[in-house]
């Protein structure tokens, strides 16, 4: 299951990044959207803008485009400053979440609009029609118009279309959000596909983060207009660095505890429960005497009946709930204090335990992740935030 | 059976409109053969009322008698050679396709930019304009005549062919910037972005993604346009001075004398023409997409 | 709707609006603003055999108190609103049975012949009318042939009847293709629910139809009602004495008794009354809009 992050790792790149943001700060009216990002993004790359709704993934993708002009701060695209360029001044092109396919126009003509405004000869034209409707292997529509054409193959005319211009950085605006489930899996795999073979960087935005981690050399997490986490998808999902990036990322259990000691080798803390539990890594900010919450992830927690296995981190669960899924079996666990944990437990190492029996919920101390918690005035739910799903199908 | 295009789910579907399914072809209420008889009886007594007295028309301009009265007295084309070699008759017909023809582009023109100026930008006094466009689609044409003869009269500027083209200009444009309004404002505008992010200037948006976009609208308003002018009576009544446009001239013949089997023949050579011409613009259009989308696009239009 | 880029873009577009709207604009305020002051003005002066005189409220009164101006006023009413009354009854079902009853392929035949009707010069049609109506018409001859009558009816033509006929038969279309429009936009499956849900015909249409229907019947009021105040073609031609309207009143004080103050004053009036069924009816048909939404 974990084979659908990117197990090949991104492309070493020398030299300057393609693209930087200085303090990007985006106002409209009161309402900030974007408060204040700093990234670079560099040559060859597939960087994922991921965030529920409303936290600036978009308007930051459109400030990249030349569709928003930045409040503050500067763009740098290939070292020059881009920030009060226009569209057509930019060697950007952009993938809408509608395709905007021209309507009245072929797929050829669709795709030869970019070329043509360059005023390229029409050779050339006419080979980078070619050339760009081959990578995404719509070699015979070009005389169809996009009416005709479903809607995944409208998505790659929309992405030929933007090929073809050769541009520096591709951006990509949710473009698979109107697919169903299957085509949407084939098209990541796609997309992922052209942009090796073209080499160009692609900033790509989605709420999906399953999706995001698929395809991403590295994936901005942003929330409320800023950045909690730039990373790799592994870094992401192993080592979150706040609690909302936890959340938002996978399924995650969360369980509020007190720091009691903490060391170079990992951290003694307390559970609401009384439970004290070793966590061997934590992330930044956190320190001994303070509110902190251990966070687990469902496919880490095993279920024992009897006694606790030695050696791990172990709570004491009554088990709510016993879902099977097909290869594992969810449970639904209540720990003492009301909390609620998840287990995700493969079939063949299922316990033999039922809803209503008392259990040991146990991990491995290397599972488990320790982050600053909230003030005790916002206690998160267990349940992951919306826009959270599991990239193990759940 | 002919392939069907692809209508797949796109952004901006109207979803109230919808081909037939197998559910209509249950008997729903309103279709019991009683229902179903009743409405075309309707039908066809609205047709009858619609194209009746032009069928009857047309009847009599081929009957061999001075005196339009049944019962037929003989078949005769004599009416329609009087009527095309007639000097005046010539000379209204003349006039009124010489105003069309001149009309039209002018009122395309003008009314497009109308269009623009109403739904395309912001700024302070749009409502304002829009308003003013609208007037003359409100007032009756009656006063508009009757104000532009005393406004002419005032301003000592003579009364001929040109002041009845410059007023139903002022009566036509604002019927094009609706229509072309109304198709304006469906305009996706992900495409403008898009044709900008690929590189197009302001003339080339225009050119390329906004003007195709209009061209339905276009074609309608310049027919719609064409017909204003040259059917146009009030106007061209209280403005022409002693110009004689083809209604005028209907006007004056009909007015003091009974009934005139030349206007009859006439008449009936300029419906067929303007049949014909809506015909044969209908064609084009069918051509251009499958019928249920021509529904739409119609009903768009009109909506 | 505006895809502006960036400032230097948005500063360009403020500019362009007004440049759009100029020459519009200047037109209308020339050819129609203008006009209408003019009428306006001229209600408002002495005429004389000798030329223009000074200001005056004399149009005004003298149309107030002569009793022939008020009859004609009522009459006018009287033929317009019958008119569109019967107008609506033809046009609703019409409408009704094009959106909802017609296979899509006749759907827009039908359209097309509705509009196309349209496009016929309407003195042509009144003057088809008349062939109809008149004593060796059409009508009378059929009567006489199987037999109803012995004698032509003269009532049919040269009277209010004639006028009603005749208007009510040339804006049929105007009337039917608004509310055919407003039609088309309720989703069909609303019917359907409430046939469901138990509703018969009458109730169906009462409660679903006519309110979402209302927008486009304001439209339709507004595009014809208003029009038929001021017709003067055929209650010229076919009025006779009995189907005179204010259209024929003014058009005699205008060009034929050079009594260009009075006529301007009933102008004005028109203008004023037109104006006020077009308010309503836009506010009207605003609401129920908002409303159906």
């Amino acid at each position: 299951m974990s084979a659908t992050i990117e197990d090949t790792p991104p492309d070493e790149v020398a030299g300057a990044p393609v693209l930087t943001l200085e303090g990007v700060v985006k106002r409209f009216g009161d309402v900030v959207a974007v408060a204040g990002i700093s990234f670079d993004i560099a040559r060859r790359e597939f960087f994922s803008l991921l965030g529920p709704s409303g936290c600036g993934k978009t308007t930051t993708l459109r400030m990249l485009a030349g569709f928003e002009t930045p409040s503050e701060g500067r763009i740098l695209l290939e070292g020059r400053d881009a920030s009060r360029l226009a569209p057509h001044e930019r060697d950007t092109n952009m993938v809408f979440q509608s395709y905007a396919l021209f309507p009245h126009m072929t797929v050829a003509q669709n795709v030869a609009f970019g070329p043509q405004r360059k005023r390229l000869a029409r050779g050339e034209i006419e080979r980078r029609v070619g050339a760009s409707l081959a990578a995404v292997h719509l070699e015979g529509y070009a005389k169809r118009y996009p009416r005709e054409l479903s809607g995944g193959q409208q998505q790659r005319v929309a992405l030929a279309r933007a090929l073809a211009n050769q541009p520096a950085v591709l951006l990509l605006d949710e473009p698979l959000g109107a697919l169903d489930l299957k085509l949407r899996e084939e098209m990541q795999f796609e997309l992922k596909r052209i942009q090796r073979e073209v080499g160009i960087s692609f900033v790509y935005v989605t709420h999906d983060q399953g999706e995001a981690l698929t395809m991403s050399d590295r994936i901005a997490v942003m929330n409320g207009g800023v950045v909690e986490h730039l990373g790799t998808p592994e870094e992401i999902y192993l080592r979150p660095a706040t609690l909302f990036v936890a959340g938002f990322i996978g399924q995650t259990s969360f369980l509020p505890c007190r720091v009691v000691a903490l060391d170079p080798t990992g951290a003694e803390v307390r559970l609401r429960g009384g439970e004290a539990v070793r966590v061997d890594r934590s992330g930044e900010g956190v320190h001994s005497d303070m509110d902190g919450m251990l966070v687990v992830r469902p496919e880490h927690v095993r279920l024992s009946s009897g006694a606790p296995p030695p050696g791990r981190p172990t709570i004491a669960v009554r088990v709510q709930e016993e879902l099977f899924q097909g290869s594992v079996v969810r449970y639904q666990l209540a720990a003492r204090d009301g909390l609620t944990i998840a287990a995700l437990v493969p079939l063949e190492e299922r316990a033999d335990v039922h809803p209503g029996d008392d259990a040991w919920a146990s991990w491995l101390p290397d599972w488990g992740y320790l982050l600053p918690g909230r003030p005790p005035s916002e206690p998160p739910s267990p349940d992951a935030p919306d826009g959270a799903t599991g990239p193990m199908g759940a | 059976m002919a392939a069907e295009p692809l209508e797949l789910g796109r952004p901006g579907d109207t979803p109230a409109l919808r081909l037939p399914s197998a559910a209509d072809e249950r008997r729903p209420p309103g279709t019991s053969r009683w229902a179903t008889g009743a409405r075309w009886t309707f039908l066809v007594v609205v047709m009858l009322i619609l194209y009746g007295p032009l069928i009857v028309l047309a009847l009599f301009s081929l009957n061999d008698s001075i005196v339009i009265a049944l019962p037929f007295k003989g078949f005769t084309l004599e009416w329609y050679r009087e009527a095309v070699s007639n000097g005046l008759v010539r000379e209204s017909i003349k006039n009124s396709l010489a105003v069309a023809f001149v009309v039209t582009p002018i009122s395309l023109l003008l009314g497009t930019m109308a269009a623009f100026a109403t739904t395309r930008f912001r700024y302070r006094g749009r409502g304002g304009v829009a308003a003013l466009t609208g007037g003359p689609l409100v007032v009756p044409w009656l006063l508009v005549g009757v104000g532009a003869l005393l406004f002419f009269a005032r301003l000592d500027v003579p009364l001929n062919l040109r002041t009845i083209g410059a007023m139903h200009v002022v009566v036509a444009f604002p019927l094009v910037a609706a229509i072309v309004s109304a198709r304006l404002v469906r305009f996706d505008s992900s495409l403008e972005e898009a044709a900008r992010d690929l590189g197009a200037t302001n003339r080339e948006v225009l050119r390329y993604i906004v003007l195709p976009h209009l061209v339905p609208a276009l074609a309608a308003a310049s027919i719609l346009a064409f017909s204003y002018s040259f059917n146009n009576f009030v106007i061209s009544f209280f403005v022409g001075g002693f110009e004689l446009t083809f209604p005028i001239w209907v006007f004056s013949t009909l007015r003091h004398a009974q009934n005139v089997p030349i206007v009859n023949a006439i008449s009936t050579l300029v419906s067929i023409v303007q049949v014909v011409v809506v015909g044969v613009a209908w064609r084009l259009w069918r051509r251009r997409s499958d019928r249920t989308a021509a529904t739409n696009e119609a009903a768009e239009l009109l909506w | 709707m505006v895809a502006a880029a960036t400032h230097e873009g948005r500063a360009r577009r403020r500019v362009a609006g007004p440049l759009y709207a100029a020459l519009p604009t200047l037109v209308l305020i020339a050819l129609f603003v203008g006009p209408m002051v003019i009428l306006l003005y001229y209600s408002f002066q002495r005429y004389s055999l000798g030329g223009i005189g000074g200001w005056t409220f004399d149009n005004y009164t003298s149309i107030a108190t002569d009793h022939t101006y008020a009859k004609v006023m009522v009459s006018t009413i009287v033929i317009c609103t019958v008119s569109m009354v019967i107008m609506l009854a033809i046009g609703i079902p019409l409408a009704y049975i094009l959106a909802f009853r017609t296979k899509p392929k006749y759907e827009l035949l039908l359209l097309l012949t509705l509009v196309m009707a349209e496009e016929l010069n309407p003195l042509i049609r009144i003057y088809a009318w008349r062939m109809i109506l008149g004593r060796g018409g059409v009508i009378n001859w059929f009567l006489q042939a199987i037999g109803v009558i012995d004698q032509p009816i003269d009532a049919l033509l040269f009277s209010s009847t004639a006028v009603v006929i005749v208007l009510s038969t040339t804006y049929i279309s105007f009337t039917t293709i608004p509310i055919y429009a407003a039609l088309k936009a309720v989703d069909p499956d609303l019917l359907e629910a409430a046939d469901d849900l138990g509703a018969t015909f009458l109730t169906r249409f009462r409660t679903i139809l006519m309110p979402l229907a209302a927008p486009g019947i304001f439209v339709a009021i507004i595009l014809v009602y208003i029009p038929l105040y001021s017709e003067f073609a055929a209650p010229a031609l076919v009025g006779g004495t009995g189907g005179y309207m204010i259209g024929n009143a003014i058009q005699e004080a205008i060009l034929e008794s050079g009594n260009r103050g009075v006529g301007s004053a009933m102008s004005f009036m028109l203008l004023v009354l037109s104006g006020a069924i077009a308010f309503l009816g836009y506010r009207a048909a605003r609401i129920r809009r908002l409303q159906a939404t």
